[in-house]
């Protein structure tokens, strides 16, 4: 329930804005939409980013080598591309980096599939895992360290 | 410091956004459209490399902060967004209040500090009343002294100026103001 306060309040704060709604909340509801490949390209541009800022090239450089415009590239970059294999390979061998890779072993096709459901490894190594509705579990090896670091990839058994 | 010059609805009757002058869209759109831009990312991250070694949240590289922060953008913004579109208050998006008398440095230094597992995502807002709420910025807090200060101490002018400028216009009166953090902790 809203009181008289929050409701004078609103009203002025409606008519201010005159009915005007943020872009964000198109932008988002795309970005929901395309969250899976927006992930890929964001590695992507991290990849290119990294490659770049490493062995000193800018990014104009890399629109030279590969024929496109800076432009191109500064878009490339921000991580919002919908990249083609044709960009993908030429990126590649512009810069000597490998970008895409298909893992195909069996271990890593059924991590992809996995829902952590309970991950307390700063109390024990344990992890509980689903697969396909299965619950199944592991054991995480700690490092040198003993930090829990939870980006970090671990060994298991 | 720049104009506002506008002010936009993310939930109507709950939660506005103003724009500033120097900016094309309003500044919660623009916030998360530098949290979910790479190039942006990497070049701060790498500005502050050194610092994230020793930040609280224990990540050491570039490549891993700027993991964290999409990851970390886009739950917070689903969070917001389902927020908006369901009934109910938004005070579970608070995350802590910034109390008008609670400005000085030591103070502020004090209530930065947090577990590991604390989002370093922050957005600030003004509470008009009960579940009226004005973003009026936002920024990565990186570690609880370097990195917070410069950031903090902008966030606050802008918080002021929101509120300034919400008393010009009629909404808000002498003494009903509050300065809130939103984060995406659970």
């Amino acid at each position: 329930m809203m009181n008289k306060k929050n409701k004078e309040a609103s009203k002025k704060l409606n008519q201010l804005a005159a009915g005007k709604k943020s872009a964000w909340v198109e932008d988002y509801e795309k970005r929901r939409e395309n969250r899976d490949w927006l992930k890929r390209s964001q590695k992507v541009a991290l990849k290119i980013l990294r490659t770049l800022r490493a062995e000193k090239i800018d990014q104009k450089e890399l629109a030279v080598r590969m024929g496109v415009s800076p432009q191109q590239v500064s878009k490339w970059v921000k991580g919002k591309e919908n990249f083609t294999f044709e960009t993908i390979s030429k990126i590649e061998a512009a810069l000597n980096i490998q970008l895409m890779e298909i893992l195909s072993s069996t271990a890593k096709q059924e991590l992809d599939k996995v829902k952590l459901i309970k991950m307390l490894p700063q109390k024990s190594n344990e992890v509980n895992y689903v697969v396909q509705g299965e619950e199944k579990k592991i054991y995480l090896h700690a490092d040198e360290t003993n930090q829990w670091n939870n980006k970090r990839k671990y060994p298991y058994s | 410091m720049s104009k506002i010059v506008d002010i936009f609805v993310l939930k109507e009757d709950q939660l506005y956004s103003v724009q500033y002058e120097e900016d094309k869209t309003d500044i919660f759109h623009k916030i998360f459209n530098l949290w979910t831009d790479i190039e942006y990312l990497e070049v701060f991250f790498e500005k502050h490399k050194n610092k994230l070694k020793q930040a609280r949240y224990g990540f050491a590289t570039v490549e891993e902060a700027v993991d964290k922060t999409v990851e970390e953008a886009d739950s917070f913004q689903e969070k917001i967004w389902k927020a908006t579109k369901t009934e109910g208050d938004l005070s579970r998006l608070v995350f802590r209040s910034l109390h008008q008398h609670d400005y000085s440095k030591q103070h502020i230094e004090q209530k930065a500090y947090g577990t590991e597992k604390e989002s370093w995502l922050r957005i600030y807002a003004i509470c008009l009343s009960h579940d009226v709420y004005v973003i009026s910025g936002g920024g990565i807090k990186l570690t609880k002294s370097m990195q917070e200060m410069p950031l903090l101490e902008k966030e606050l002018r802008r918080l002021n100026q929101v509120s300034d400028y919400l008393k010009e216009m009629g909404i808000l009166e002498d003494g009903d103001i509050g300065y809130l953090e939103l984060g995406n902790d659970e």
